[in-house]
């Protein structure tokens, strides 16, 4: 416990009461109501009655009880109409407590910012859409591409990304099949890759080749690859069963449209852009790999990366660093 | 009466609040708000006879700043996966939120439903995808919170298979 003298600790519950407007619940493992208070109207609990089950006045509360776990904490649960509750849960051997507390502000807070992150997600995804889909090529150079149609050089950041769990064809099992796992690593990868306002140049085997720097931003290239790498490593974590690598390199490249086919085509040639994939062919799941250019741009992330070595690369070789994640 | 928790799981910006809004307000709004924690409804409805009182968990989208706390799911009798049918992308989340939602509160009923079918010229959902859910022997409709099409028939449909 914390060694707070008693003049502290009774500041603190009056502000608590004053802004959060506790209320509590005391209900047997039975499910019977068998103690209320506090601010319980605040939160549409009003009419309460005592001695009779909670199933038929409380109805948020149908299915948790009696409680399975010693503890359970909900931020955010909107019971009445326009208020937020906090809402802690404790088991007791005999009964379960349920406090609540206004949590309206603070939920009103992080709908702001949820609001701005979905939203503009949202809209990376959708100019990501015109791009491939419905503009001409040539005007989406112009106009959203930050290049020109006919070629230019132009510092970019090329990252490839590996899908390393993909295994044989096997028509037994169609959950393993490879290329559906490959086309739940895409749909997982791209959308990170466009959030980060990289474009997804193609698709090689079980590689997905994006580059940034040919859309406007206010960062660096190298610092929204790298961005968008750790997020990848992040959702392929959560995937359990996915597994990527990731390269990143950064300089000077050569930039415009092919005809290919019918359409014109987003084409990138350089050192950077061979280098990645070369790396990219003998970098090992889990990993993510960067050249010294990039390196050399990422100012305080510089601190997440230690210089590495890839096999049947030569020594002499420009230096590579490896992400360790804090 | 009967109670039992229904529970709308998805990526963000799939519709789950407007599903539940169009079900049991029958109002629909086009201005996306994003939902941060849970909203709570409820409906009574006859089933086969049968009163229920729905309580309905509309459970703030999926993303990688906010992840569905599993503890929410506790108790829930059902639950609705709730895909955009113009983001292929928010299938594979169904897909991940499934497994969890299934390691934490077991086998119970659920359906998948593709919100936002009235979009048709933005539909990214093909014959393979539902072949897939076919596969796994998940139950699936289409629907759309803004005309209302397939809403109230999915919550009928799951209340049956609860009861």
């Amino acid at each position: 416990m914390l060694n707070l003298p008693e003049p502290i600790v009774t500041f603190l519950c009056s502000i608590v009461v004053r802004d959060r407007f506790p209320a509590y619940l005391q209900i047997s493992k039975a499910g019977v109501l068998l103690a209320f208070g506090g601010a319980c109207d605040r939160y549409g609990l009003d009419h309460l009655h005592l001695h009779q089950s909670v199933d038929d006045q409380i109805f948020f509360l149908t299915g948790l009880l009696p409680l399975q776990e010693p503890a359970m904490h909900m931020p955010f649960l909107q019971i009445a109409e326009g208020v937020i509750a906090e809402i802690h849960m404790f088991a007791e051997p005999e009964d379960d407590w349920i406090i609540l507390c206004d949590a309206t502000l603070e939920n009103a807070k992080h709908v702001l910012i949820q609001q701005k992150v979905n939203d503009l997600s949202l809209l990376r995804r959708e100019q990501a859409k015109s791009l491939g889909h419905s503009m001409h090529p040539d005007v989406a150079a112009k106009t959203i591409l930050d290049i020109q149609p006919t070629g230019e050089q132009k510092s970019l950041a090329i990252l490839v990304a590996k899908c390393c769990s993909t295994a044989e064809l096997d028509a037994q099992t169609t959950q393993a099949n490879p290329l559906r796992k490959l086309d739940a690593y895409l749909s997982t990868v791209s959308p990170l890759i466009l959030d980060e306002g990289g474009i997804i140049h193609q698709n090689i085997g079980n590689s997905i080749v994006a580059v940034f720097g040919a859309l406007p931003s206010t960062r660096i290239a190298p610092k929204q690859a790298i961005a968008a790498s750790i997020r990848i490593l992040e959702a392929c974590e959560d995937q359990q069963h996915s597994q990527c690598a990731l390269v990143v390199t950064t300089g000077i490249v050569t930039v415009g449209l092919l005809q290919v086919g019918f359409g014109k085509t987003l084409t990138v040639i350089g050192e950077p852009m061979d280098l990645a994939v070369n790396l990219n062919k003998n970098s090992e799941a889990e990993t993510l790999i960067i050249d010294k250019p990039t390196f050399d741009q990422l100012d305080q992330m510089q601190r997440s990366f230690m210089p590495t070595s890839l096999s049947g690369r030569s020594a002499s070789a420009a230096p590579l660093y490896s992400y360790c994640k804090l | 009466m009967l109670q039992k928790k229904i529970c709308m799981v998805g990526a963000f910006a799939t519709g789950k609040t407007s599903l539940v809004a169009r079900y049991v307000q029958g109002i629909y709004s086009d201005k996306y708000q994003t939902t941060v924690g849970v909203k709570i409804d409820k409906k009574n409805i006859s089933v086969s006879g049968q009163d229920l009182n729905l309580i309905l968990w509309d459970i703030h989208g999926e993303d990688e700043f906010q992840k569905i706390r599993m503890s929410y799911l506790r108790g829930s009798a059902a639950y609705i996966l709730v895909v955009d049918g113009t983001r292929r992308d928010t299938l594979g989340t169904v897909f991940q939120l499934q497994s969890k939602v299934e390691d934490t509160i077991g086998k119970v009923p659920f359906i998948t439903m593709f919100n936002k079918y009235d979009l048709s010229q933005d539909w990214e959902i093909g014959e393979e995808d539902l072949e897939e859910l076919t596969q796994r022997q998940w139950l699936y409709c289409m629907g759309s919170a803004r005309t209302g099409l397939g809403v109230e028939e999915c919550f009928i449909k799951l209340a049956q298979m609860m009861l």
